[in-house]
């Protein structure tokens, strides 16, 4: 565990050095809010209907959408791009030659993303509670924070495998888009699975997002506690575990076949 | 394999290829120039405890290839690989806790944060914790002479401090070999000579390290190492002391300046071709002539002037790795040539 500190340590201090860019994204959060409001307070009327079981107010039925987003987005896109970088620096085969173990080195990698996604999440709910006319179940953010963790790791697992890609092929053969896109289709994050044709409305439980957003909902904006949504919260479960062990055991012989291909570095 | 204690490496038969075009579509409908290209062939090195070892080769003869084996993150394709009593094979996360590696890349170290947090980074991830690693923190940047700057983002610093920081970084848990890949290549000389004087007397006599060490400079190796190997195209062809090294398999080159009217006539001396006349400066030639030994200088002197040709100036000419490895190789290519007739 103190090596994965370790890492996250030397990694978050070198990101806290870009103060701008740090800045100028959480204010980019608040500015995002704007249109998201007067988008959806003119979409009311329609979606109040589709989404009564999730929501009562289609704006913050969105916020929570975006933070989940926010997840994944990290989740699936931060690994390839950090092996790409390190590949191309030399910076994973020095790494490597010490005794840290991948997970620890990847955890320690992921640790300042998540931690600023979290950040940027909780700007995006308070500045949505101070705009909305709905409440957000504050008392019930421990949970939801579990949840948004769950769901995290469950996309982990599908950023090992682009990371894997990128270990043998030097691509992510754009499998973060793809899942990022699917997700964001069929995960309910702008609108219910009713809404969706009903050709493609049976895939919507097969996507980890579905489940997770049902939860978060239940949780923060419906006031329900986790026993009301135990099979979702089975179903993710599930997706995590299973992602990780996927994506692990990709990423694992990918590290293998490149210490016999030579391609940990950049030549 | 039993390896005897006094070897801190031992490298046996070790093969390792790659393909030269590693595109995929390539590959897989097996288009020309993706055949496996052979980097390493049967190499068989052993480097004693606490001797400076050298890799001596030009560019792509297979030292990086070599060092990247020894320090676990590249697997041959055949061969065994004994660091410090240990099968990295079979056991790579020990051996990794024994060795440490100074790349040749400098973009290895994290430049947006400081040359202390970079060695405080190693340091944890080899073990240390607390006081026991901010202590070995402070001595690492110390030993290099970085404890001054080491608050100073590694970014802002010259190749040289960088160098140092990647020194730092692995000296900082005091591994009983160190591994060292063109340490100074991107230096000026003078911090290049100070850098060699550290691994030498600091590393080496001062720490008890075993230090493996590849170069392409005859004159790093001439200056640190206590022994080397010749490695051209992935095969060892020698491996001895530099001098050995140096008089056995490239003979005493000297540079002669003589009168251009006696010319002839020393070529004849020298051994050198007849037929050739060089362009002459203020009426001398200048000849470069291979002797079988430096001892023979003033036998070769005393015959040029007995045959009335002006010597003005007679001096040995440090021999190039171009040219030690060229006569390595040619002598290596002549003795098997032998062996199969």
């Amino acid at each position: 565990m103190h090596r994965l500190l370790a890492v996250a340590r030397a990694y978050s201090l070198g990101m806290l050095t870009y103060r701008t860019r740090t800045l100028v994204s959480l204010l980019s959060v608040l500015v995002a809010v704007l249109p998201v409001y007067f988008v959806a307070a003119a979409l009311q009327p329609l979606a109040a209907k589709a989404i009564a079981s999730e929501s009562s107010e289609y704006f913050t039925y969105l916020i929570v959408g975006s933070v989940a987003s926010f997840f994944i987005a990290e989740a699936v896109s931060a690994i390839p791009s950090l092996i790409s970088g390190y590949i191309t620096s030399g910076t994973l085969e020095q790494l490597l030659t010490t005794p840290v173990r991948w997970p620890s080195l990847i955890g320690g990698l992921l640790t300042y993303g998540f931690g600023w996604v979290a950040l940027r999440a909780l700007v995006l709910l308070v500045t949505a509670w101070i705009w909305a006319t709905s409440t957000i179940a504050w008392f019930r953010i421990v949970e939801f924070s579990a949840i948004m963790a769950l769901l995290a790791v469950a996309y982990v697992g599908v950023g090992l495998v682009a990371g894997a890609l990128v270990l043998l092929v030097r691509s992510s053969m754009f499998v973060p888009q793809a899942v990022l896109t699917v997700s964001t289709l069929l995960g309910t994050v702008y609108f219910p699975v009713t809404v969706l044709p009903s050709s493609v409305a049976p895939l919507a439980p097969l996507v980890p997002m579905t489940p997770a957003l049902r939860i978060a909902r239940q949780l923060l904006l419906k006031d329900q506690s986790l026993m009301t949504v135990i099979p979702e919260v089975l179903q993710l479960i599930g997706w995590a575990i299973a992602g990780v062990a996927v994506g692990g055991l990709c990423f694992h012989l990918s590290l293998q076949h490149a210490r016999r291909a030579g391609t940990l570095t950049q030549y | 394999m039993t390896t005897p204690a006094t070897d801190a490496i031992v490298l046996s038969g070790v093969t390792k290829s790659f393909r030269a075009d590693r595109g995929l579509v390539r590959r897989l409908r097996r288009l020309p120039g993706t055949e496996p290209r052979a980097v390493l062939d049967a190499v068989d090195v052993r480097v004693r405890r606490g001797e400076i070892f050298g890799l001596v080769g030009a560019n792509g003869a297979g030292k990086t290839t070599l060092l990247k084996i020894l320090s676990t993150v590249l697997l041959p394709d055949a061969g065994q690989v004994i660091v410090d009593g240990i099968d990295a094979l079979a056991d790579p996360a020990t051996v990794r806790t024994r060795l440490a590696v100074v790349p040749a890349d400098e973009r290895a170290l994290f430049w947006r944060v400081s040359a202390k947090e970079n060695v405080r980074l190693f340091a944890s991830l080899y073990g240390l914790r607390g006081i026991e690693r901010d202590v070995a923190v402070d001595r690492a940047l110390d030993l290099v002479g970085l404890d001054h700057v080491g608050q100073q983002q590694v970014g802002s610093f010259s190749s040289g401090m960088r160098q140092r920081t990647l020194i730092a970084r692995a000296l900082v848990t005091q591994p009983p070999i160190l591994v060292l890949d063109e340490p100074t290549r991107s230096l000026d000389p003078v911090t290049a000579r100070e850098l060699r004087q550290f691994i030498r007397d600091t590393l080496c006599h001062a720490l008890g390290s075993t230090v493996i060490l590849a170069t392409h400079s005859t004159e790093e190796a001439l200056q640190l190492c206590d022994r080397a190997a010749l490695l051209v195209q992935g095969r060892i062809v020698a491996t001895d002391t530099l001098q050995q090294l140096c008089a056995a398999v490239g003979g005493a080159r000297v540079r002669v300046r003589v009168s251009a009217a006696h010319e002839a006539r020393a070529r004849v001396l020298l051994h050198l071709p007849t037929d050739v006349i060089s362009p002459a400066v203020d009426d001398f030639v200048t000849l470069v002539a291979t002797l079988p030994d430096l001892a023979q200088a003033p036998i070769v002197i005393e015959a040029l002037v007995r045959a009335g040709v002006r010597v003005a100036e007679f001096a040995p000419v440090p021999l190039s790795l171009a040219d030690l490895l060229e006569s390595a190789a040619a002598r290596r290519q002549r003795d098997e040539a032998q062996r199969h007739a």
